[in-house]
């Protein structure tokens, strides 16, 4: 059983339907890239997920339980950081994370830990002025602690990386990679060299609808269809051989797969061709993400 | 509950921080001193600038405990309406925000929130008005004899339940506007609404308007008796308005 | 004015209370520069023009961005 666990979920709002269909299955402990273009829909599936708006059909349960819209008792197992994370601007970092422990019900020994250690691992501990006048980076990390406090099974993020700059954005990916061990993670992005730098895990969401889900290796290692290529020194030696495995070449790239690599093989020893390269191809997600979304 | 303390203790460092409860004190004092100062002072005033010159003589009514808390009430609106004005967007600026969101996926029931909100303006409300009303009935119990007014306390009452009135109108129009805006337009529809119904003359007496004008009451030309259908009205509407927010906050999409 | 400390303990808190609203207000005023509404000349205008006490507290309420 996943930790989060999404089926036929849709949503429309007015005229405009943003899922129609979503499914989705997260196992504990992964590090799950969910990726889309703007306005595809992650930011509504995750506010359904916290019960914040109402599907129009279909189900969410959250460690098995399920989600009620206006109700907010599976939200204690998530850990949740919006894009833009603001706080009581009055408050400071300790005074705000102390607030969310007392509402989120820890006790009281577990809030002065958690509070001093999270501080220190998202690098605020000697901040101690209020959070008015903090910049978008500072809050962002204070976004992390607060989301980590409770030790949730499940923490979202929703782009947490979009609006920092490259170094900012380095720290907080490593932050997303650390909180593995302990919870499961869930961060939405349009970004897709986040994804291949922390996630284990990845959904593509397109037209309202997981187009292509699965763990990061296999993703990219593709259906085995396409795993080698090889170049030919012509198109017309690369055509050659592509009639004779019954493959369509790409000018005088050919890519075939992996079982028919031996064949290949004793066909290049036949025939004396010498490709200009042969290897086994790693498709980038950006690859793949072309090719799924224009399906 | 611990929860419930958590938000609510929030709720008043906020008040506190953010000025709001600063502003108000000032307001409700300045208040309560205006109306006995302005009853003991105008017509000082006034002779000085008939008696001088033109021989013009200025007749005005002897100046009683009455006058005074007519001044009182007089000016009540300008309080109410800083007060209002002060909290509108007690719950809309969280939604603008995010910060509400945050709390409530934190687990934090949204009756609590609507609940430590209600508790919060209850309290600030009845603080104000009661600072305000104490300091302009201690100076009119000072200067004049009380004998001249009436059921001076009854009528702070009603006031005071008319702004708890004001005070769920807020929550209400809060828990579906999704600005500030909307909530100072549902007050002022509120508002401008009881006073139209009031030009209905059968109507008048039932409405919560009534409560703002207890001139006759002070007087004597009415009794307790007489506003009592607007002050159970008043009632009933100020807990009607709380639990219509209520359910309309518990079904709202947060978006 | 025959008794002018008769007046005296509505007008020292009266005048103290005032004094303090407008101080303050321009002092907040003058050291910021973004407002929920409206812009500093008018906040000015409003506190100095309506400066018993609803100036300043309409410049509190509407004005002053919360912090």
């Amino acid at each position: 059983m996943g930790i989060l666990e999404i089926s036929g979920l849709c949503k429309s709002f007015g005229a405009k339907k943003v899922l129609e269909g979503l499914d989705l299955d997260i196992p504990e402990h992964s590090v799950f890239g969910f990726i889309g273009k703007n306005g595809s829909g992650k930011t509504t599936t995750m506010k359904l997920i916290l019960g914040l708006m109402k599907a129009d059909a279909g189900e969410i349960r959250v460690a098995g339980e399920r989600v009620r819209f206006g109700h907010t008792d599976t939200n204690r197992y998530i850990g949740y950081l919006p894009d833009v994370p603001e706080f009581y601007s009055y408050m400071t970092a300790a005074e705000y994370l102390r607030f969310c422990g007392d509402i989120t019900g820890l006790p009281e020994a577990d809030i002065r830990t958690r509070t001093a250690e999270l501080l220190e691992a998202v690098g605020l501990a000697e901040e101690k002025r209020r959070i008015k006048g903090w910049s978008r980076g500072m809050k962002q990390r204070l976004g992390i602690a607060q989301a980590l406090l409770g030790r949730p099974r499940l923490l979202i993020c929703d782009e947490p990386t979009s609006a920092l700059d490259p170094v900012g954005r380095h720290d907080i990916l490593e932050i997303l990679r650390g909180a593995r061990e302990q919870t499961t993670v869930l961060f939405s992005t349009h970004i897709l060299s986040d994804i291949e730098s922390v996630s284990t895990d990845a959904a593509f969401l397109n037209g309202g609808r997981i187009v292509l889900s699965g763990n990061i290796a296999e993703l990219r290692g593709g259906m085995g269809e396409h795993r080698y290529e090889a170049v030919f020194g012509s198109a017309e030696e690369a055509a050659a051989a592509a009639e004779h495995f019954g493959l369509i070449p790409y000018r005088e790239k050919l890519r075939f797969p992996e079982d028919r690599v031996p064949d290949m093989l004793r066909y290049l020893a036949d025939k004396g061709t010498v490709p200009l390269k042969l290897e086994r191809c790693e498709r980038s997600l950006d690859e793949l993400f072309g090719e799924v979304i224009s399906v | 509950m611990r929860a419930f303390s958590a938000f609510l203790r929030k709720e008043l460092t906020a008040q506190k921080r953010t000025g709001k409860l600063y502003i108000l004190a000032a307001a409700a004092v300045i208040l309560g001193i205006l109306a006995p100062a302005t009853a003991k002072l105008l017509p000082k005033l006034l002779e000085a600038v008939g008696t001088e010159g033109s021989g013009m003589t200025i007749t005005l009514g002897e100046v009683t405990a009455f006058s005074s808390f007519q001044q009182f009430f007089g000016n009540a609106s300008m309080g109410l309406i800083a007060f209002l004005a002060v909290e509108a967007g007690i719950l809309t600026g969280e939604y603008r925000s995010g910060t509400l969101v945050l709390a409530l996926t934190k687990g934090l029931p949204r009756s609590k929130v609507i609940a430590a909100k209600t508790l919060t303006l209850v309290l600030i409300w009845s603080v104000f008005w009661w600072i305000s009303f104490g300091i302009s009935y201690g100076f009119t119990a000072f200067y004049w004899s009380m004998d001249t007014v009436s059921h001076p306390l009854f009528a702070g009452f009603a006031y005071w339940l008319f702004g708890m009135m004001m005070t769920a109108v807020i929550l209400l129009f809060s828990s579906f506007s999704k600005g500030i805006g909307g909530v100072v337009g549902g007050l002022a529809g509120v508002y401008f609404g009881y006073s139209l119904l009031g030009m209905i003359p059968k109507l008048g007496k039932y409405l919560p308007v009534k409560l703002t004008a207890p001139d006759a009451l002070m007087k004597g030309s009415e009794q307790i008796g007489d506003i009592l259908p607007a002050v159970i009205i008043t009632a009933a509407a100020t807990a009607a308005a709380l639990t219509a927010a209520y359910i309309i906050f518990g079904r709202r999409s947060m978006d | 004015m025959d008794n002018i400390t008769e007046y005296l303990p509505l007008l020292i808190p009266l005048a103290v209370i005032e004094l303090a609203l407008l101080g303050y207000s321009l002092y907040h005023i003058f050291t910021h520069t973004k407002y929920k509404t409206g812009s500093r000349t008018v906040w000015v205008i409003v506190c100095l023009v309506l400066s018993g006490f609803i100036g300043p507290i309409l410049y509190l309420a509407l004005g002053k961005e919360d912090s």
